[in-house]
């Protein structure tokens, strides 16, 4: 039976780990309101651009730009893991592990080499997966121009042939409560005929253009290709503060049951005890007035 | 009467506001909106855009990006943007002096690093000149 000096101890030791809980979630509840806000302001402008490029690509006849070319031969694919460097963020990590699983597994004739951001990911498929570069930034969101040097190399690997597609996974945002693991294909931009139809049929006229369609498109076709990866990850970012957000206030609810429950064990251990210690002294009191 | 969109990668700086008259910065000078225009893309110049509703005017700094004109709904893609109202004038001048010492100093400059200074002092001039259209 557990003694009164081992309860105390174990609810010393709960409570501290409830101010590292607490704290954490605070933190993370700081750091998701700003990350919330970059991606939120991000969205609108990035499916703007999305939007226009693909109409305006899909109503210029004859239109060509490398990162459109598909390349059915090759079976060679880049494929980037957005994860964290830091645990305790509930399912965050290990859905996206699951994803690439899955993927990998039903994409078996695709021969593709893994990158991370973040370190989580390499940790647990490092080994099952073939890997390629890992990626860190200098501070804990990195900046625009980091993700464009990132997406630079994965595209000049596309353009010269070394791979056929670029993937990236991430964790897409959708509330502090919720996010749901993305395989997104950024590279080549496919545009299927349907759509395509779809989209001629409802634009019947053309554009006036300044300078000219195709210099207007060669300038913003690469912007949306980087615009994407910094999409993700920024949707990875709110994602990963969000998760963490609600594993830590799940972890304080649960310290905050443990004390009481060991607290009420304690005290009933305590009062038991008095209750012996009573009864001795009455019972020795008896004997003595015998 | 049409609407407007201002949007940058940090936030939508303007978004479904009608106006009457938009005049905006491209690249190969500016052009004037008024309703019922044809349909445009064109890029965008560093430059003031001047919105118009009514008799009230409001000016905001743009820098690259592209403009889509459709119907009566125009979207501007902006680097960056700002209000007129949050432009902080001595703060705009102080960069202004940097990127010219920078531009016209000794030390050599790369191409890269010429284009940046370059860019910083169209910026720093736009938003000077804002920040007198704001104080008139």
């Amino acid at each position: 039976m557990a003694n009164i000096k081992d309860l105390k101890k174990r609810i010393k030791s709960t409570k501290s780990t409830l101010k590292i809980t607490s704290a954490m979630k605070l933190v993370s509840a700081a750091k998701l309101s700003k990350a919330q806000g970059r991606i939120l302001g991000l969205r609108p402008y990035s499916s703007e651009l999305s939007e226009t490029v693909r109409v305006v690509s899909a109503i210029t006849k004859g239109y060509e730009h490398e990162y459109f070319k598909e390349n059915e031969e090759n079976n060679r694919a880049h494929m980037l893991v957005i994860s964290s460097d830091k645990g305790l963020c509930g399912a965050y990590n290990s859905q996206i592990v699951k994803t690439v699983r899955k993927f990998v597994d039903e994409n078996q004739d695709l021969d593709i080499k893994v990158h991370y951001i973040g370190k989580k990911a390499k940790e647990v498929i490092g080994n099952k997966v073939n890997v390629g570069k890992t990626f860190t930034f200098e501070k804990a969101d990195p900046s625009f121009d980091e993700i464009r040097k990132i997406a630079m190399e994965f595209a000049e690997g596309f353009t010269t042939g070394e791979v056929g597609k670029v993937f990236v996974v991430y964790n897409s945002f959708e509330s502090a409560m919720a996010c749901h693991p993305t395989v997104e294909q950024v590279l080549p931009f496919s545009l299927p005929t349907e759509v395509k139809k779809e989209i001629m049929d409802k634009y019947p006229f053309d554009f006036k253009y300044e300078p000219t369609a195709v210099e207007i498109l060669d300038t913003m076709v690469p912007e949306v290709y980087i615009n994407s990866l910094f999409t993700a990850m920024l949707d990875s970012l709110a994602s990963e503060h969000g998760m963490r957000m609600v594993a830590m206030e799940n972890a304080t609810k649960n310290c905050q049951d443990m004390i009481r429950k060991l607290t009420l064990k304690m005290n009933k251990l305590r009062q038991a005890a008095i209750t012996t210690e009573l009864i001795e002294v009455v019972s020795g009191a008896e004997s003595l007035n015998g | 009467m049409f609407t407007l969109d201002l949007l940058t990668p940090n936030g939508a700086i303007v978004k479904n506001v009608e106006c009457d008259e938009v005049l905006i910065p491209t690249c190969r000078g500016e052009i004037n909106i008024l309703p019922d225009h044809t349909h445009v893309l064109t890029t965008l110049g560093t430059g003031i855009l001047t919105v118009r509703k009514g008799e009230t005017k409001k000016y905001y700094s743009i820098t690259h990006g592209t403009c889509k004109i459709l119907g009566d709904k125009i979207s501007i893609l902006s680097s960056t943007s700002e209000t007129a109202d949050k432009i902080d004038i001595d703060r705009a001048k102080r960069a202004l002096e940097k990127a010219e010492k920078k531009l016209k100093g000794e030390e050599s400059l790369t191409e890269v690093e010429m284009i940046k200074f370059q860019r910083k002092l169209e910026r720093a001039k736009t938003r000077i000149e804002i920040g007198y259209l704001r104080g008139a």
